[in-house]
């Protein structure tokens, strides 16, 4: 028998309770294999092996998708409910998702509309047995647990009658109950609680244990009590304790044991009373009482004879070889929902949108649903979620908006959930991690959906993801110690030391979650996997779909007309251009004349001015996909990145147009090009080798037709191929995954800390460590030079207008993020 | 008896969990260092920061790398450190002293570890089943902490720490109920109004070993100190350092029982006294005020014990007993 054990309630006091009915699992010799699973693990544990029983222990907070997924997923499924008779409405509105229920009252096992038994807590031997000791007993009484009003009043009933007795007293309030009892909580001290293994060393320690009844509840029944005994009662016996036990309120204790062998009974506080002054003044009749308890806990109270109990209702079942309920579903196509910081059809569009759009409207098996971060506008405090045909399903407001500091968002964690669960979501695709916290991955997985991420730049290794360091270069951080980026970050954004480990390490973490990572090229594949290691085995390669629109080039004779040299691409610092301005230099007075196609950056418009009197001609910007005509004339192209290119669409497309690349050696770039053989590769930040380069094509006859015609005959992967591709991958993923039915109520979702995910800070940037001070209100690094020089350079490229609208957005947006990061703290 | 099994390690690097500048606690490793080269006499002991713990298991290709401390600052990660130990086919195991109080984050670990030792028995009970498993308290440094047991000069009693609540009026009782004691109270946060002995101050380890040895009576009295421990709320169990350090330093302590684990270390009367409240350690200091040679009974005992079963030497022959083992055990 094969087990999938779960404790519902995500944060338990009482854990060690799953860990004893785990442990007692492991020992039954009829179990195979029990897997202990929380909530982030779950679902990815039942759908990677097969178990034949699905196990809720304790039963609290059961009401939730995940909990109704892994019922789907396993043939049998069973529940032992530890907080009858208080959780029966509760219950009973999940009982029917289980074949059979065990419940801790005798009462409520016929309340239950399936088959239901009943069935007491017990002790753990490898936690509760103690040996018994020779040592002196040091109390003359021991007490632990709740200070319910009840309990308080009767412990200070016995003090008035034996004002000398040696009290341990372990009592445990909380803010709601304090109100209750304000009048009784003289000469009491209250304790955070006792561990349960001191629980056990302190009862069998003192003369006499005491077992005081809970008459108390906040509901419309002030005394309801239940006469179903707690684990206390077990452990006690099972470490050795002499229990005097209030048989009124717990007359089952009289089936459980025998009273007056394994425990001394009263009804009476004067009962009570006088069973105390017998115990502690005669050791001999104490202990005897303890060895019989202990002995009768070691024969029929413990764990394993629970789980014997168990194992023997449950055996028929599994024998049936049913099959579990999913097995029956259908949900044909399959859905995969995209994650996505924007869509093309929002504007502002770069590559990753284009892709993303190719495969909306190609995937074919599956249907794609999108969580879009809506940026249009200023508030950027919307979510879309749309369907295939960008139908706007469902619409999410935070506030105040999303800011990438933050490494959590309960919101959105939540509404992904709720999606999941509602759409029946299979695969959770993130397209970007922009405008999404980190955590999304985490969350997906837990709710039982496979994640894919496609790696379009290195954001989860840096903000900054392009990796251009604060100097303007590839930052190289795959050759460097990671604690450099603390100078690059400090320098470039005004981030404290620290924050980009912060980062990184929850990115780690959250990328341990994903289940596919799919790279355009090696070199980007090789710079990811050496700072994530951890992922190298879920690495896929796929170039990027391309639609090619273009044609080939027909440029003139090189010894005519002269070399036609294209910049293709924004005419920025990351592309290189400051090295292109050393190379038109070079070249002025020969026969080589320079194109730029694309925008020029701000900065560097005063420096190109003198080279378009001469052998550069700026094209100006040109709609994405759609090549200038003026560029099918040129011989070569200038592609010289200084960052590590993931795939480069622009060398695919010169490649098509039978224009020669000279390109930087960095990144996809140097990785896609034959140096010598189909382009050149050069150094970054070098012109002479460019112009070496150049001049060999302007010298050397025939050698731009041979390397024209060396290039790659297949230079892009189209969108049919990449779909199918993609599909593959989904379906690999999928394989031996039921289907799953959407469900209506998702009510219940989980925090990042119920999927046993903890963050001291909320935010990345945050001051270091836990015994750092707190974080001062306002502290949130202010790029102000950054900011300056960033505005100065719009106003030169785009006007004034579009700076000040750019600056305005970016001071709403550094203080949303220090209102939501004081919100934090 | 040195660990000389045939996997025991021939180099082994000891690395701080966390950077040294948010770790008050930085100093321990050198203790934890030096009870692995009095363990592996022959071996290399190499002690790293966290900073520079993944460049030393590149270069210095330890066969065992001990990861010692607190992992909770969201910037500690092993990801790499565990990569470069995979390429030399080494392990890797972290020894955690800082459970129950920073439980919640001891899952970011569970992956990386070939073993994880934990300081608390309550914490080592609630590891998932899937986790190696032992639990290791910390000790007592027989060369920082040892102090030759002599004359109890003064003070009568002493205590030194953080002033909770529960401390505050537990020493303003023990003042109350015996007025003639000199006692001393360091620490931050203790209110002189209401208890003039007290003295806001923080004291060097020496220091603190010095009135260890020097006081009749010592003090302990564990707090709670939760900083991500609310999943589970677990309470703690296995005595604090300071029990093995003052032991170490031939202290007479009066330990305030809140866990019974205590007995698992000491013997009761003759190398620890128990107190449950201060009515019990004012009747404990009486007695060691009018016996001075019972307190030094009491310390040279401790200290034997200390040198013997919870030296920091000890505790590196216990985790390599671990490592050679089979499986996981829920206490020493």
């Amino acid at each position: 028998m094969k087990i999938l054990l779960l404790d519902t309630k995500p944060s338990n006091p009482n854990a060690y309770l799953t860990q004893a009915v785990y442990a007692a699992f492991a020992r039954h010799p009829a179990v195979e294999r029990v897997a202990l699973v929380e909530y982030r693990d779950a679902i990815a544990t039942a759908t990677r092996e097969a178990f034949d029983v699905f196990f809720v222990f304790g039963g609290e907070e059961a009401n939730n998708a995940v909990t109704a997924r892994l019922a789907d997923l396993v043939p049998v499924r069973s529940v032992w409910f530890t907080e009858d008779p208080y959780e029966l409405p509760t219950n009973l509105k999940v009982c029917d998702r289980f074949d059979v229920v065990f419940t801790n009252d005798r009462e409520c096992a016929g309340r239950y509309p399936v088959p239901a038994h009943h069935l007491p807590l017990a002790a753990a031997p490898e936690i509760n047995l103690f040996e018994a000791g020779t040592l002196p007993l040091r109390y003359d009484l021991f007490f632990a647990g709740t200070a319910w009003p009840n309990r308080l009043q009767f412990l200070r009933d016995l003090r008035h009658h034996l004002p000398d007795l040696k009290m341990k007293l372990e009592l445990v309030t909380n803010p709601v109950l304090d109100s209750y009892i304000t009048n009784l909580r003289d000469g009491f001290t209250f304790t955070n609680g006792v561990s349960i293994r001191n629980f056990s060393a302190f009862s069998g320690a003192s003369a006499v244990t005491l077992v005081l009844p809970r008459r108390f509840s906040t509901s419309d029944k002030p005394d309801a009590g239940s006469e179903t005994p707690g684990p206390r009662l077990f452990e006690a016996a099972a470490a050795g304790a002499c229990q005097l036990i209030d048989t009124r309120s717990l007359p089952i204790a009289n089936e459980l044991y025998r009273s007056g062998e394994d425990f001394v009974g009263f009804e009476t506080l004067e009962e009570c009373v006088a069973g105390i002054r017998r115990l502690v003044g005669d050791r001999q009749a104490r202990d005897a009482i303890a060895h019989a308890a202990r002995e009768r806990t070691r024969g029929e109270h413990l764990y394993d004879h629970r789980i014997a109990r168990i194992v023997e209702e449950l055996a028929p079942l599994v024998a049936e070889k049913r099959a579990p309920r999913a097995a029956s579903l259908t949900a044909t196509p399959r859905r995969v929902l995209f994650l996505a910081h924007n869509i093309l059809q929002h504007g502002h569009f770069g590559g990753s949108e284009v892709y993303l759009d190719e495969i909306r409207t190609s995937l074919g098996r599956y249907e794609p649903y999108f969580l879009v971060h809506d940026q249009r506008g200023e508030s950027g405090r919307f979510y879309q979620l749309l369907d295939r045909d960008l139908k706007v399903i469902e619409r999410l407001e935070i506030r105040p908006s999303f800011v990438g500091a933050v490494l959590t968002r309960p919101e959105l964690e939540a509404f992904l959930q709720q999606q999941i669960a509602r759409l029946g979501i299979d695969i959770v695709h993130i397209n970007h991690s922009i405008g999404q916290p980190f955590s999304q991955s985490i969350v997906a997985k837990a709710w039982g959906a496979k994640v894919v991420y496609t790696l379009h730049d290195y954001f989860p290794l840096c903000d900054n993801f392009n990796l251009v360091g604060h100097d303007g270069q590839f930052c190289r951080i795959d050759e460097r110690p990671e604690t450099t980026c603390d100078v690059c970050r400090l320098k470039s954004a005004g981030l404290a030391p620290g924050s980009m480990a912060r980062r990184r390490r929850f990115s780690r973490e959250a990328m341990e979650a994903v289940d596919l990572v799919i790279a355009g090229s090696q070199a980007s594949a090789d710079i990811f996997t050496t700072l994530m290691p951890h992922v190298r085995d879920r690495m896929d390669l796929m170039p990027p779909p391309v639609v090619w629109k273009g044609r080939e080039g027909t440029p003139g004779a090189i010894g005519t007309d002269g070399l036609q040299v294209a910049f293709l691409g924004n005419f920025a610092e990351h592309k290189g251009a400051v090295t292109a301005l050393e190379v038109f230099r070079a070249f002025r007075g020969r026969k080589v004349h320079f194109h730029l196609f694309g925008r020029v950056d701000g900065m560097l418009e005063s420096r190109l001015r003198e080279h378009l009197d001469h052998n550069v001609t700026a094209h100006g910007m040109y709609p994405t996909g759609e090549l200038p005509e003026a560029f099918y004339g040129c011989h070569a192209v200038l592609l010289l990145s200084t960052w590590p290119e993931t795939y480069c669409m622009t060398l695919s497309e010169s490649f098509a147009a039978g224009v020669v690349p000279v390109v930087t050696r960095v990144g996809a770039l140097a990785e896609r090009v034959r140096d010598g053989v189909d382009g050149f590769i050069v150094p970054i930040g070098q012109a002479e080798p460019i112009v070496a380069a150049l001049s060999r094509l302007l010298d050397e006859p025939g050698l731009h037709t041979a390397m024209r015609d060396a290039r790659p005959a297949d230079p892009f992967v189209s969108v049919p191929a990449y779909v199918s591709w993609l599909e593959e991958r989904y379906d690999a993923l999928l394989a031996g995954v039921p289907p799953r039915a959407p469900v209506t109520d998702a009510a219940r979702t989980f925090s990042l800390a119920e999927l046993g995910v903890h963050l001291n800070h909320g935010a990345w940037p945050a001051p270091s460590g836990m015994l750092a001070p707190p974080p001062v209100p306002g502290s949130m690094p202010v790029m102000t030079g950054s900011l300056l020089s960033r505005f100065l350079q719009v106003r030169r490229s785009q006007g004034l207008g579009t700076a000040l609208r750019m600056a305005r957005q970016k001071v709403i947006n550094v203080v949303r993020t220090r209102l939501y990061y004081a919100r934090l703290r | 008896m040195p660990a000389s099994g045939k996997s025991a390690p021939r180099r082994v690097v000891v690395a701080s969990a966390s950077p040294d500048v948010v770790n008050t606690n930085a100093y321990l490793r050198s203790y934890v260092a030096a009870g692995f080269r009095q363990a592996l006499p022959e071996a290399e002991v190499h002690n790293v920061a966290y900073e520079g713990m993944t460049a030393a298991i590149r270069s210095l290709k330890p066969d065992l790398t001990v990861v010692f401390g607190s992992i909770l600052p969201d910037e500690c990660d092993y990801v790499r450190a565990r990569e470069a130990v995979d390429t030399l086919g080494a392990r890797m195991v972290f020894w955690l002293h800082d459970d129950p109080y920073e439980f919640d984050a001891n899952y970011r670990v569970y992956p990386l570890a070939d073993a994880l030792f934990t300081n608390d028995s309550t914490a080592l009970m609630h590891l998932p089943p899937h986790v190696r498993a032992f639990h290791l308290p910390l000790g007592g440094c027989a060369v920082t902490h040892y102090r030759e047991v002599g004359t109890r000069s003064q003070p009568d009693w002493f205590f030194c720490g953080y002033a909770y609540g529960n401390r505050q009026q537990f020493a303003e009782r023990v003042q109350a109920l015996v007025p003639q004691a000199r006692g001393m109270v360091v620490g931050a946060g203790w209110d002189q109004g209401r208890l003039p002995i007290a003295a806001e101050m923080r004291l060097s380890n020496d220091a603190l070993s010095d009135f260890y040895a020097a006081a009749k009576a010592v003090l302990n009295m564990g707090r709670a100190h939760d900083l991500a421990n609310a999943r589970y709320q677990l309470r703690a169990a296995t005595p604090g350092p300071r029990t093995f350090e003052a032991a170490m330093a031939g202290a007479a302590q009066v330990y305030v029982l809140d866990s019974m684990e205590i007995l698992d270390n000491f013997v009761p009367d003759e190398e620890i006294l128990l107190a449950d409240g201060p009515e019990d350690f004012a009747e404990h200091l009486a007695r060691l005020m009018a016996d001075p040679a019972l307190s030094a009974r009491i310390g040279r005992a401790a200290q034997q014990r200390a040198l013997r079963d919870h030296s920091y030497r000890a505790r590196a022959e216990r985790m390599l007993a671990c490592l050679e083992g089979q499986g996981g055990s829920l206490s020493p």
